[in-house]
């Protein structure tokens, strides 16, 4: 249950808006209770009123103010439903917007490595399905139970105070929670893993699908995949145990709840007997606990719902457990970049041979390969992306680390081979780089890369929505977006990474020229396939294949 | 129309209830057999209330009626949990037969059409969405059948008891499908703009997710988790305004649930009092009118309880579209062809075989070909993309059918007998690297497979490793790299002992090391005398082929041996 911790202090935050909430929910429940109670109470005062009329007896009975009553608890229940969902509805939007903020922030220190760990896409699947079940936290699990105990507590006091002996009623209702919290337990193991379990069968899914021609071919594809429909079945079996716990859990509710009826029944029918309590009264507190039985129908569906929570809140703490090393102190950019027998590695294998050269402040090197030349991975490094290497770089009088946490922050500026505009507009998108650069200024850049034209013509203008991933643009005019966002930060060195995919001759050459105020008095690295590909350089050197070692 | 997707999503889900029919009857019968067994305890109740207040009978002398409601309550509840067994039960036998389907249609997909969806998308589909069909099994199908048959129970038994109070019941009763609709109507509303929030929200927070990197290299992760809240509290805002309307119609269904207890509750008190001296209601008795008043409540409570799974059935019905799109034309791959064709010991023999897509477009003008007659060969498939290379690697390899003509592999058609195919996507199994190899070779030995491993230069890398051949391929991080996945492949290859080996572009966007040693394994296989046809545009795999085939326009553009 420590998982938990961190999550249960963040939704604390908003106890104002909890306590209302749970106090609707209570009411609501209280409606339902009173609503019954009197109506039992009513029904029995007025055919033992009814009986002595016939018998002759001269009796009397106000019918009005129980009557109101009942109208008040039936409109009452109603009211605070709708209210309470209302309320309750907002406050899980805001704490979705609390648990968002706090796995971004949690993640946003988070190396690439850690990121990337497994296919991005799986990845992320499972983050917002963990996500997702802390976002209902408080309504699905939390809330339930603490209702349930309260009316309990509040219906133990009413009968403490009325007749002691009523509260044998409530026995099997106090024993309920711990009864399924007992039986939950049991599965809180296999429905913990069941989200982990699922990135891995659905890793394993698309590498099947994805190498579907090859075990075609081979005639593997059955084998291989009911192999998978098995590690389906794995969870399916764990999900049916789960169900098969919460029907157990439902049933024993329903006997629960019903055996506390009866039990109030009785009781209250020996106290009239004894001559402790009114016949009326006797049933008002049987129909009171088949009311507040109500309370604990939901509690079988919210323990069901323990073990994938935790499961959710165990994966996000590690996901967000980031070392969160100091960007800004890490390196300093000063100086020239020297390599001394540098090679970036990946995956155990040496991309480059080793690399050994020095490019001195505000000078720009070419770095000109075929793809696949390491040349990206070499800027990674540059960057802070990437921290596998050997041999020694240096930047100024201090060494690159490998320990170091993530990107070199506000000393490069880099455009990655594959950039990434987001779904906001065209000056969101360069804002990203320099936040408080005026239109005239975000027009400026755009034009050093002959985007504003374009962004000219167009109705909406700088704020022009870019669409997912910035489909809207074509995929040079992405390139050429992403080059201008790249150039507006404010760094010392400048990393560009084959700059013009997409970019047609004509216009690379007109580009080339007028982005040169942007690479004045820094010092830059380019990456590309051919030196035509790049901006004019001091220094050049070629990775070939046949230079690998 | 969006209306007509809905109305035939709702008919493909409950075809695919057939296979579980049974089981969802059986939850429906446990439930109203809940019901019934709650009818009785609820009459014994207010038959014990009646007995002692009333008649003065000891608690004592109705121990017989104690038992039975202690009985009924013990059927009650094992009735409750058998609903909800083969309610599970159901659904997890409607969603294997589902998962079973949607596999044995990938297959006959084949893996070029196959190819046209994302593996993302189509794990989605495979997983998440038929997970999103577990809802209106388990929970929606059963109750729709409940919120008929435990109403109707309820209102006999309240005519029993008292035909005014059963009228009572009756006058809401035609207002029930009109409640049904209104939940539905507003269930369904609710769902679909809590949905459109909650995925344009996540659309947001999933875009910041996916270009974190990019806000880490600008430093803006702090105003991007500024703008995930603002967003966030944007949308709730716009959010709440539907929910204050749609969250009304199921307030409408609350209220009249408690006003038909209300109703009952003051009407059976004026009858008991003898103020109504019209109908049946100077025979109510305290039995009676508890009675009905216990029953009151549970009359409306299978409607409750439909209108909350009501969301699980638009949430079903979004993913049956989906589905159902997905099994839709079901074609087999290839026209069926006659086997009868005499037998010819060459490997390979097209003749006159002809492609034309399904969307008109020609994939290859008829085209007649023998590879392999004079023993094995190494043949490269070249042409620009589009020309038809892939097209005809795709007919010997059996992934596509000739739309006339013959294509024969060993005098069977293709595929009938495995071969070795080595792509761009490489299958890689979350396994060990033994794992991984003795897929195609069972029986090898740990020496074999380093020897394979040799051959594509990846032996080093697993000796560096502490458990060797049996460390798991994903360990280390970032598992292997695409030219890494591709050698691996390469070294099944070297297991296996295909008599042939397809390969479309296996060179194509490597990193140099890995290219290298693709090549060598290329020859190394050639030596070996397996015949294999390559499409590549790689002059280097060019140079190294026996014989060079060029395709352009689908159409045959040159055929020789090539001088290496």
């Amino acid at each position: 249950m420590r998982e938990l911790r961190p999550w249960l202090r963040l939704l604390w935050t908003r106890w104002p808006r909890l306590i209302i909430g749970g106090l609707l929910m209570f009411a609501t429940v209280l409606a339902g209770v009173g609503l019954l109670a009197l109506s039992g109470w009513f029904i029995t005062a007025t055919a033992l009123t009814g009986l002595l009329i016939a018998a002759g007896v001269k009796a009397y009975l106000d019918i009005y103010t129980p009557g109101g009553g009942i109208r008040f608890f039936a409109l009452a229940r109603t009211v605070s439903r709708y209210v309470e969902r209302l309320y309750n509805h907002d406050t899980v939007l805001r704490l979705l917007a609390d648990v968002r903020v706090t796995v971004f922030a949690g993640l946003s220190g988070a190396r690439r490595e850690q990121l990337n760990r497994r296919r991005p896409s799986d990845w992320l699947n499972r983050l917002t399905a963990d996500i997702d079940a802390l976002d209902t936290l408080y309504l699905r699990l939390i809330a339930p139970p603490a209702i349930a105990v309260i009316g309990l507590v509040l219906g133990a006091l009413i009968m403490l105070a009325v007749a002691p002996a009523l509260l044998w009623s409530l026995l099997p209702l106090a024993l309920l929670p711990a009864v399924l919290y007992l039986l939950a337990r049991r599965t809180l193991a296999p429905s913990r893993d069941l989200g982990e379990q699922t990135e891995a069968l659905r890793a394993g899914f698309v590498d099947t699908i994805e190498g579907s021609a090859e075990l075609q071919a081979a005639h593997l594809w059955e084998a291989e995949v009911g192999k998978v429909l098995q590690s389906s079945r794995a969870l399916d079996r764990t999900r049916l145990l789960v169900e098969n716990q919460t029907a157990l859990a439902d049933g024993l509710t329903v006997l629960a709840v019903q055996l506390s009826v009866v039990i109030a029944m009785l009781v209250g029918l020996s106290l009239w007997d004894a001559g402790h309590l009114s016949g009326p009264v006797a049933l008002l507190f049987t129909l009171a606990v088949l009311g507040l039985g109500e309370a604990f129908t939901g509690l079988p569906a919210a323990f069901s719902r323990l073990g994938t929570t935790l499961g959710a809140a165990l994966r996000l703490n590690q996901d967000t457990q980031t070392s969160a090393a100091d960007n800004e102190s890490a390196c300093p950019a000063t100086g020239p970049l020297r390599l001394s027998g540098a090679a970036p590695v990946r995956n155990g294998e040496t991309l480059t041979r080793p690399l050994s050269l020095t490019v001195p402040m505000n000078h720009r090197l070419a770095i000109v390969g075929r793809s696949g030349s390491g040349k990206s991975t070499l800027l990674d490094i540059l960057a802070g992306l990437h921290h596998d290497w050997t041999g020694e770089i240096m930047l100024g009088d201090g060494a690159l680390s490998p320990n170091q946490a993530g990107p070199l922050g506000r000393e490069v500026s880099y455009l990655t081979q594959h950039s990434y505009l987001f779904s906001d507009t065209v000056a969101a998108n360069l804002r990203i780089a320099s936040p408080d650069a005026t239109d005239e200024e975000l027009l400026a850049v755009l034009d050093a890369v002959a985007l504003a034209p374009l962004v000219k013509s167009l109705p909406a203008g700088l704020n022009t929505r870019v669409g997912d991933q910035g489909r809207g643009l074509s995929g040079g005019e992405r390139r050429r977006l992403a080059l201008a966002r790249a150039l507006m930060r404010p760094s010392r060195i400048l990393l560009l990474d084959e700059p013009f995919t997409g970019v047609d001759t004509a216009t690379i050459q007109r580009i080339k020229t007028s982005i040169e105020p942007w690479l004045e008095g820094r010092t830059c690295i380019f990456a590309g396939h051919a030196l035509s590909a790049l901006p004019d350089s001091d220094l050049q050197i070629e990775l070939n294949p046949s230079e690998t070692g | 129309m969006p209306d007509t997707t809905s109305r035939h999503a709702g008919r493909w889900l409950r075809e695919r209830q057939r296979p579980a029919r049974a089981s969802v009857y059986l939850a429906a019968l446990a439930g109203t057999f809940a019901a019934v067994a709650g009818i009785v305890q609820l009459g014994g109740i207010a038959w014990v209330a009646h007995q002692v207040l009333v008649t003065g009978e000891a608690l004592s002398q109705l121990v017989g009626v104690i038992l039975t409601i202690l009985i009924t309550i013990a059927v009650r509840a094992v009735a409750v949990m058998l609903q909800n067994r083969f309610s599970a039960s159901a659904s997890d036998q409607i969603r294997l037969a589902l998962r079973q389907d949607l596999l044995d249609h990938f297959q006959q997909l084949g893996p070029i059409r196959l190819g046209q969806s994302s593996a993302g998308t189509l794990a989605s589909e495979w997983l998440d969405q038929v997970e999103a069909l577990h809802g209106y099994y388990a929970y929606f199908l059963p109750q729709m059948i409940l919120s008929l048959t435990v109403p109707l129970v309820i209102l006999l038994t309240v005519a029993w008891l008292d035909w005014l109070a059963a009228v009572f019941l009756l006058l809401s009763a035609p207002l029930i499908p009109l409640f049904m609709a209104l939940v539905g109507m507003g269930a369904e509303k609710l769902n679909q703009q809590h949905m459109e929030t909650l995925g344009r929200l996540s659309g947001h927070f999933l875009d910041r997710l996916r270009g974190l990197t990019t806000l880490q290299l600008f430093n803006y992760t702090r105003p991007a988790t500024r703008e995930i809240a603002t967003a966030t509290d944007e949308y709730r805002q716009v959010n709440m305004k539907t929910l204050r309307v749609a969250f009304l119609s199921s307030a409408v269904l609350e209220f009249f649930a408690s006003l038909a207890i209300a109703v009952v509750a003051i009407y059976i008190g004026f009858g008991l009092l003898g103020y109504i001296s019209y109908g049946p209601s100077a025979e109510l008795t305290l039995f009676t009118g508890l009675f009905i008043l216990l029953l009151a409540p549970e009359f409306y409570q299978p409607l409750r309880q439909l209108s909350q799974h009501y969301h699980d059935r638009a949430t079903a019905l979004g993913a049956a579209a989906q589905l159902q799109a997905r099994m839709a034309g079901i074609t087999p791959a290839g026209s069926p062809e006659d086997q009868t064709a005499g037998y010819v010991p060459a490997v390979v023999e097209i003749s006159n075989a002809a492609v034309t897509f399904p969307d008109g477009r020609t994939g290859l003008t008829p085209l007649s070909l023998t590879i392999g007659r004079e023993g094995p060969e190494l043949v490269a498939l070249s042409g620009p993309s589009g020309a038809g290379k892939s097209t005809l690697l795709h007919l010997i390899a059996g992934f596509q059918a000739p739309t006339t003509g013959k294509v024969r592999v060993n005098g069977g058609i293709p595929g009938v007998e495995p071969f070795g195919w080595l792509g761009q996507t490489p299958f890689i199994r979350q396994d060990t690297w033994a794992g991984n190899l003795r897929m195609v070779a069972p029986d090898a030995s740990d020496e074999q497979l380093l020897a394979a491993l040799e051959k594509v230069g990846l032996a080093e890398l697993v000796r560096q490793r502490p458990l060797g051949l049996d460390t798991p391929i994903s360990e280390g991080g970032g598992g292997l790299s695409g030219g890494q996945a591709r050698r691996l492949a390469a070294a099944r290859l070297f297991l296996a002992r295909y008599s042939l080996i397809l390969m479309d572009e296996p060179t194509a966007g490597l990193d140099s090391g890995s290219e290298r040693f693709l090549l060598d394994a290329i020859n190394a296989l050639k030596n070996r005398g397996a015949t294999i046809i390559i499409a590549s545009h790689h002059q280097e795999v060019l140079e190294a082929a026996d014989r060079c085939i060029a395709i352009n326009n689908g159409t045959l553009a040159m055929d020789r041996p090539s001088h290496a």
